[in-house]
C-alpha cells in the first residue's frame, strides 16, 4: 500500500480533445487555454515544500527560418505573456521545415516561499522529435543553467501557464494534446 | 476518481532550499543530504513489486581534467561512499563548465525481500552538454541488498577521475512511494 497521505493526484479539468493549434511569435504564446488549466486559487500552495508536476504532449511545426525557441513558465491569468515568468529554458535552434513533430515537456514547480512575496522553483525538461531539435541540444532541459526561486504573489488565483516563442519570422505552430497537472502533495 | 488503494504518494522530507554544493573528490560523495532523503526504514520493501520513484534535478561544475564522472545511486546510510550501488552512469566530464543541469529519473523496484534482498533500477539520466543514458548505461540487473537493514536511504553519490575543483549542487528532490 501506499506509504502516507502525500498521495498524488491529477487535477481537473481532463484533457479530452486537441486543444487549438497556436501560431507562434516572437512574444510569448500561451499553448494551452486558459479552460484546460486547473485555476489553483488563493494560497493553493499553502507549505513550503508543496509542488505541482506539469506533463504536456504536443506536436510542433516549422518553417523556413524558425531561429530559435524557447520555453516559458508563466504564473498569471493564463493569457498570452501575462503574469511573471518563473522558469525558461534556453533559446534553443529550431530546425526549419518540419510538420508536426512529436514533443514532450516535464516540470515541476515547487514551492519555496508563501504568501505575498512567496517563491516558486521550476525544474524540467523537454523532450522532442530529433526532426527539430537537434540531438546536440537534448537534454533541453528548464532551466539551463543557473536555477533560482522567483518571487511572486501566492495570495493571488493564477495558474500555471506553459508558454513558448521563437525568434524567427516563418509560419511555426504547435498544438497541445494532452496535459496533465499532478499535485504531488 | 481512484483505482485504487495503490495510490502514488510523496515522500517527505519536501525540499524547500537548495542543497549545498560538494566538491567532488576521486571516492563518491554524497551529493544529497541524510536531512533531505526520505528514510525507508526496515522491511521498507515489503513486497515484491514495491517501487519508489525518484526524480532529482541539479547542476554540475568541471574545472580543466575532470576526468570521469561517476554518477550512482547507492542503498546505505547516506554517508559519502558508504552502501551498495544499485546504477551508475560513467561518462567522460566535459572540462572548463561554469554550470550544467542534470536530471535523473528512475524507478527503483523490490524483486525480492528480507535480509537477501534485491533491487532493481531502470530509468534515464540526463547530462546537458553531453547527452542521455540509459541508467545504468548497461547491462540491468537486480542488486542484493539486506533490506531488513534500518536507516537506510537511496542516495546519489558522485566521483570524479581528474584532479581539479569539480563540484556538484542539488535542486530538487522527489522521492514518490508507487505503491
Amino acid at each position: 500500500m501506499a506509504d502516507g497521505l502525500f498521495y498524488v493526484d491529477t487535477r481537473a479539468p481532463h484533457i479530452s480533445g486537441d486543444v487549438p493549434s497556436v501560431t507562434l511569435a516572437v512574444t510569448n504564446k500561451a499553448l494551452i487555454p486558459v479552460a484546460n488549466i486547473p485555476v489553483l486559487g488563493s494560497n493553493y500552495f499553502s507549505w513550503v515544500g508543496k509542488a505541482i508536476r506539469l506533463t504536456m504532449f504536443g506536436r510542433i511545426t516549422t518553417g523556413t527560418t524558425p531561429g530559435n525557441g524557447q520555453w516559458n513558465i508563466y504564473w498569471g491569468n493564463g493569457a498570452d505573456a501575462n503574469g511573471t515568468i518563473i522558469g525558461s529554458s534556453g533559446a534553443l535552434a529550431l530546425t526549419a521545415s518540419q510538420t508536426n513533430v512529436s514533443w514532450r515537456m516535464e516540470t515541476i514547480i515547487r514551492c519555496r516561499a508563501l504568501g505575498a512575496t512567496g517563491a516558486l522553483f521550476v525544474t524540467g525538461e523537454w523532450r522532442a522529435n530529433v526532426g527539430v531539435l537537434a540531438t546536440s541540444l537534448q537534454p533541453a532541459l528548464i532551466p539551463a543553467a543557473t536555477p533560482a526561486s522567483v518571487t511572486v504573489d501566492l495570495t493571488a488565483a493564477s495558474v500555471i501557464s506553459p508558454q513558448f516563442l521563437r525568434s524567427g519570422s516563418t509560419g511555426e505552430a504547435m498544438q497541445v494534446h494532452d496535459v496533465m497537472y499532478e499535485s504531488l502533495n | 476518481m481512484a483505482d485504487g488503494l495503490f495510490y502514488v504518494d510523496h515522500r517527505m522530507p519536501f525540499i524547500s532550499a537548495d542543497a549545498a554544493s560538494v566538491t567532488l573528490a576521486p571516492t563518491n560523495k554524497a551529493i544529497i543530504p541524510i536531512a533531505n532523503l526520505p528514510i525507508l526504514g526496515s522491511n521498507y520493501f515489503n513486497y515484491v513489486g514495491k517501487a519508489l520513484r525518484i526524480r532529482i534535478h541539479g547542476r554540475y561544475i568541471n574545472g580543466a581534467t575532470p576526468g570521469l564522472i561517476l554518477y550512482s545511486l547507492v542503498f546505505g546510510s547516506g554517508a559519502d561512499n558508504v552502501g551498495t550501488t544499485l546504477a551508475s552512469v560513467n561518462t567522460t566530464g566535459i572540462v572548463n563548465i561554469a554550470s550544467r543541469m542534470w536530471l535523473l529519473e528512475c524507478v527503483v523496484r523490490c524483486r525480492s525481500m528480507g535480509s537477501s534482498g534485491s533491487l532493481f533500477t531502470s530509468g534515464l539520466l540526463f547530462l546537458a552538454g553531453t547527452g542521455q543514458f540509459g541508467f545504468p548505461d548497461a547491462t540491468p540487473s537486480a542488486v542484493t541488498v539486506d533490506l531488513t537493514a534500518a536507516n537506510t536511504v537511496i542516495t546519489f553519490q558522485a566521483n570524479r577521475s581528474g584532479s581539479t575543483a569539480e563540484s556538484m549542487q542539488v535542486h530538487d528532490v522527489l522521492y514518490e512511494a508507487l505503491n
